[in-house]
């Protein structure tokens, strides 16, 4: 045998390997309008680059018939390329090889990926599509304990669950959802820092509708238990939906453009070919100068930023707050604002869940943030103040988020802030390190229409026409006291009044100076209590 | 006097029926016990008082928030 | 015989005080001590002046706060700590003028008392709002007092006691002085301290608005039943404060955010002292070791007996705590919230422990969303504060329910393996019965990263029963045989095989099994052995838990 005939029986087997479970269930995963995962590797990383690892695994032994049967790669593809030119690690389960089951050797793999990236300090993408854990392992094969720090990690779905937490803070972790994932498979993905769904093909929920039958008499379908529409739009768990495998690929490309590879390093800044200096005519056209209607906070966002380019996450949840990437004078920021036209830009339960936890990811990464303020704070009634999902404690995390953070921030009002809604963006004592105001921006430490009720409680309360008499006292109030635009700037909620023409310009700046910003040292602790 | 809702914190079948309208109960007390999750669940009184309604009757079906009984302390 | 000069200070100070309207008892305090001749005098003047001020709103204030079934400041701070050992700062300040017709010209301490003293003869630091100075509203002097002496306490590195009891911001104040000090400096303060410092926050009366947002950024808030309430937004027509955010029907019992729920105002100070004789001053230390006097080796006939064997029945898992910790004795947070999860604080040979247990009296033991963020919330204020972790596990699975799953279970759920993986106090996990799917991810034991995973011998675990799996693994063998009598014991037989292997796995991933009479000694022995575990993890700003 001469060294050619033994490469030509490697890549004979390679080439077995790399047709998964084999032409019909290709046929069956292309039928469901799903790509196999080698077609998704290569949409997923730049043309040549990827390097595959592990591809020979042999499933280990069960005692069970499936032990007889081939699983190339056993049911996942592992490795690592580059996207846009930048390292990235990625798992790909491959449906096609009996569902993608979640067996010992997979997790074994999969671990492998998130502890390499770790080490590496490259960021993870995970494409899941597996119908769940490999029942046969789970029958007389004991679970190891994991044992980590550079150390080979042997584990069983265990690696893969300690690995999410410690990985976090450290590098990006992005999960794709394109297809069904249950219970023990959906909680190690659904740790990382993105989860991308796709519209009728994925789906993530604790219980099967079968299970959810057999214990609590009640029908549902997979869509209402954990559709990707559901968890786009009503539990907040996606921050992305997409319509196909396509598109999910090239969402979570452009994601990776914006991010840095690992929490030391900041993020990479394009030339975006847009002029720092740039200002808008048409940017004075968005906001009524008396906030008297609704506009869109989307239209402020893209007149600022660079070529208009907004990266949305979420887009479909808690709209009434808009959070995203974008790019400065080409370097990225994180973009956090209250949008009119939805609820009139209200903040509310799930808007402080979906705000608090972008703000950490930036700050965890270097990304600097950009508020976007115009809201008449939380949301008041019963529903929510009497909610089971804790309305104090979901008020409290984006201020800590924010107290907390240490990148550059800086607080545009472009119309209402006052009371605790505006703790909820940002505010000088909370860390943040310059405040601007728009000509037509109503800022006060409380609502003026809550200080007369207040001050003049007594007044109002004995007067012939007490509606009457509190008109006259809010706009005295409005007159003397509170008088807009200056108050915020005389009393220091501001720093500085400027033209909405010279936002582009002055955020640039503004930015360009706080590049280096490194505050005090906080005093040492493991790690901050978030409320929960 | 104020009243307390006790609702199914689960789906479930009603078992048995511990109380009776009138009945003095004590916070933990069992009022009923479901079926559920293959499991036998004691649904208790939240808080010292006395039954003041009871809506449940023993091999009934109940779903997550039905009101089981009221009780006034 | 009064001079010229006299006469135009005499006028001088005359036009002053009016345009201030200082009353004229400070005006008397000030010449006395200007006058005194000795420094015995001038202690004398001072301490009258004092005695003026710790009056607080005068008597008719104090009248009316004790009529609404609460305390004043000051008698709060008293039997918050050990007596004779209060020291309060700052009770010279004076609010700013407002202009108003609102009384602060009398209003010294502007409605906060700040300041340190000792619990257990260890110090804390704490600030109370008195309600009878202007409603105890925060005007810019009150949020100065609060922001300096949190940062005190960040400096001394002892824990810190909020007494909430104030009707919101003071809006003549906050519409006319600069943001120096405010609400948003303390929230900037709480946030820094939070992991550094035991948090606690008394909401004993009203608490709305901004200040809502300062006590839930507290690591546990406590609450009194009927005279105490928390909203955020102002209550809508036809609506009061009190329905809005009452102490147990809104936050005790749903929406979580009272950790301890209070009978009287009595009660939840002696519970603020209670809990904080088991935390340490600060996450440089350990917590403290207090001998009840009960015996390391104390093992519980009653144990053997408690866990049915019949797997169908609920029994207390109360009871099971109370016969392992020293002397019974057990400090529970969010009682009455997610109660198929217990979670609380005891002691083992003196030591702190928190303590993680299924409830099978609630919900079965179920882990549900709620139980989720109440273990995450739990075990993360553990692990900041070097408390090792016991979970006493019985847990049939996570809850399946179109309704958790719509408000994000997988979301929340996740939250418990973040926690538990993030733990490196030592962790040690006991499991007393059932640990099925789920469930078991809620539960350390190894391969989250604990330590130690050991049972009782009425453990059951796995993915899931033989008889589920039976139809998943030999599918199709059993489609194939027609017969059905024959197909039936084949089935039969197979369930038997896969029990087998099911019972071997349970051998290997046990650690030991515990007679259940010794878990007490097992327990205290094993967190010796664990005393000075240490694990690095890679460094990070912080990480970024789903929330």
């Amino acid at each position: 045998m001469t060294m050619h005939d033994k490469i030509r029986e490697v890549e004979e087997k390679r080439r077995r390997l790399f047709q998964g479970g084999g032409p019909a269930q290709v046929e069956r995963q292309h039928s469901l309008g799903k790509l196999t995962a080698r077609e998704r590797l290569a949409k997923l990383f730049d043309s040549g680059t990827f390097q595959e690892m592990d591809l020979w695994i042999k499933p280990i032994r069960t005692g069970f018939d499936v032990d007889e049967r081939e699983l190339p790669g056993d049911a996942v593809v592992t490795g690592f390329g580059k996207v846009h030119g930048r390292p990235i690690y990625a798992y790909i389960h491959d449906f096609t090889v009996l569902g993608g089951a979640m067996s010992i050797g997979q997790n074994h793999k999969v671990t492998r990926v998130m502890e390499k990236a770790l080490e590496a300090r490259v960021p993870y993408v995970g494409i899941i599509d597996s119908g769940g854990i490999k029942v046969h392992d789970r029958f007389g094969r004991p679970a190891f304990r994991p044992i980590l720090g550079s150390d080979v990690a042997v584990g069983f779905t265990t690696g893969m669950m300690p690995s999410p937490p410690l990985n976090s803070g450290v590098i990006p972790q992005i999960s794709l959802m394109l297809g069904p994932c249950y219970a023990g498979s959906a909680y190690s993905p659904v740790m990382a820092d993105f989860v991308v769904m796709r519209k009728g093909a994925s789906y993530m929920s604790v219980a099967s509708p079968g299970l959810l039958k057999s214990v609590t008499f009640v029908d549902a379908t997979q869509e209402e238990i954990g559709g990707a529409e559901l968890h786009a739009t009503v539990t907040g768990s996606t921050d992305y939906l997409a319509e196909t495998d396509e598109e999910a690929m090239d969402f979570c490309r452009a994601l990776i453009t914006y991010l840095p590879s690992h929490s030391k390093e900041r993020p990479p800044r394009v030339d975006t070919g847009d002029d720092p200096q740039r200002r808008d005519e048409d940017i004075l056209k968005i906001v009524p100068p008396d906030l008297s209607a609704p506009y869109d906070i989307h239209e402020v966002i893209s007149h600022v930023v660079d070529k208009g380019q907004f990266l949305e996450l979420q887009r479909l949840y808690a709209r009434n707050m808009v959070i995203g990437f974008a790019r400065l004078n080409g370097s990225t920021v994180g973009i956090v604002a209250n949008n009119p036209a939805e609820k009139g830009g209200v903040i509310d339960i799930n808007a402080c869940d979906k705000e608090a936890r972008f703000i950490r990811f930036c700050d965890a990464y270097n990304i600097p943030l950009v508020f976007f303020v115009d809201t008449p704070g939380f949301v008041p009634g019963e529903e929510e103040e009497k909610s089971r999902e804790g309305r104090i404690k979901n008020a409290a995390k984006p201020v800590f988020a924010i107290c907390e953070a240490t990148v550059p921030m800086v607080v545009v009002y472009v119309g209402k802030g006052f009371g605790p809604g505006r703790l909820a963006m940002g505010t000088p004592r909370e860390g943040v390190d310059m405040v601007l105001s728009w000509p037509c921006a109503q800022v006060a430490r409380m609502d003026p229409r809550e200080a007369v009720d207040i001050i003049y409680r007594d007044e109002i309360r004995e007067a012939k026409d007490p509606a009457v008499t509190r008109q006259r006292r809010l706009e005295e109030l409005l007159k003397t006291y509170i008088k807009y635009p200056f108050h915020a700037a005389e009393y220091l909620l501001v720093n500085e009044i400027i033209d909405p023409r010279d936002t582009r310009p002055t955020l640039i700046r503004a930015l360009d100076f706080l590049a280096n910003k490194e505050p005090p040292p906080r005093p040492w602790r493991k790690h901050s209590l978030i409320p929960r | 006097m104020a009243l307390e809702r006790v609702e199914a914190p689960i789906p479930g079948k009603i078992l048995s029926v511990d109380v009776k309208v009138g009945s003095m109960v004590k916070e933990g007390d069992a009022i009923c016990r479901l079926e559920s999750m293959k499991m036998e669940v004691p649904i208790t009184a939240p808080l010292n008082g006395v039954v003041k309604e009871l809506h449940i009757s023993p091999e009934q079906i109940v779903r997550t928030g039905n009101l089981l009984a009221v009780i006034e302390f | 015989m009064t001079t010229q000069k006299d006469q135009e200070e005499q006028e001088l100070l005359r036009r002053m005080t009016e345009r201030l309207k200082i009353p004229p008892e400070f005006l008397e305090a000030r010449r006395r001590l200007k006058e005194a001749k000795t420094v015995a005098e001038k202690v004398k003047a001072l301490e009258d002046e004092r005695r003026m001020i710790l009056q607080g709103g005068g008597p008719d204030a104090i009248k009316k706060q004790h009529e609404r079934g609460r305390l004043t400041a000051r008698e709060r701070v008293e039997k918050l700590l050990d007596h004779g050992t209060l020291q309060e700062l700052d009770l010279w300040h004076r609010p700013y003028e407002t202009g108003f017709d609102i009384g602060e010209e009398r209003g010294r301490g502007d409605g906060v008392v700040v300041g340190y003293g000792q619990v257990h003869s260890r110090p804390i630091t704490f600030w109370a709002q008195d309600a009878t100075v202007m409603g105890g509203t925060v005007g810019t002097v009150h949020a100065r007092k609060v922001t300096m002496i949190m940062k005190n306490a960040l400096d001394a590195m002892t824990p810190v006691v909020g007494i909430f009891d104030s009707e919101g911001l003071r809006a003549h104040d906050v519409i006319q002085y600069p943001e120096f000090y405010s609400t948003s400096a303390m929230t900037y303060f709480q946030t820094v301290a939070s992991g550094v410092l035991p948090k606690i926050a008394l909401v004993m009366g009203p608490c709305a608005g901004d200040m809502s947002i300062v006590a839930g950024l507290s690591d546990f808030i406590f609450m009194v039943r009927g005279t105490s309430y928390m909203h955020l937004a102002p209550p809508p027509d036809g609506t009061s404060g009190e329905q809005l955010g009452d102490a147990w029907n809104v936050h005790a019992k749903v929406s979580g955010s009272c950790d301890v729920l209070a009978e009287n105002e009595d009660d939840c100070l002696k519970r603020c002292r209670e809990l904080l004789s088991y935390l340490p001053q600060n996450n440089t230390e350990k917590p403290p070791v207090v001998d009840k006097g009960d015996d390391p080796n104390r093992r519980e006939e009653e144990l053997l007996e408690i866990v049915p064997t019949n797997s169908a029945l609920p029994y207390s898992m109360y009871r099971v705590i109370s016969l392992i910790v020293d002397k019974g004795e057990f400090f529970e947070i969010k009682r009455y919230w997610a109660r198929n999860l217990i979670t609380g604080f005891a002691r083992l040979d003196g030591k702190t422990v928190g303590i993680v247990a299924n409830n099978p009296q609630d919900k079965g033991g179920c882990m549900n969303l709620d139980a989720a963020d109440k273990m995450s919330r739990f075990v993360r204020f553990c692990d900041a504060f070097s408390i090792p972790v016991i979970w006493l596990a019985d847990c049939p699975a996570f809850l399946p329910a179109v309704d958790e799953e719509v408000r994000g279970l997988i979301r929340h759920g996740s939250g418990v393996i973040y926690a538990n993986t993030e733990v490196t106090t030592p962790q040690i996990t006991v499991v007393l019965r059932k640990l099925y799917g789920g469930g078991g991810l809620a539960m350390p034991g190894q391969w989250l990263l604990g330590d130690l995973n050991v049972a009782w011998p009425t453990q059951e675990r796995g993915l899931m029963a033989p008889e589920g799996a039976v139809s998943i693994i030999y599918r199709r063998e059993l489609s194939e045989i027609k017969d059905q009598g024959e197909r039936a014991k084949q089935e039969k037989r197979r369930i038997l095989e896969l029990d087998w292997g099911l019972d071997m796995l349970l051998r290997e991933s046990t650690q030991q099994w515990l007679d259940p009479r010794d878990t007490r000694p097992f327990l205290i022995n094993a967190l010796k052995w664990l005393e000075n575990r240490k694990e690095e993890r890679p460094g990070r700003k912080h990480e970024n838990i789903r929330i």
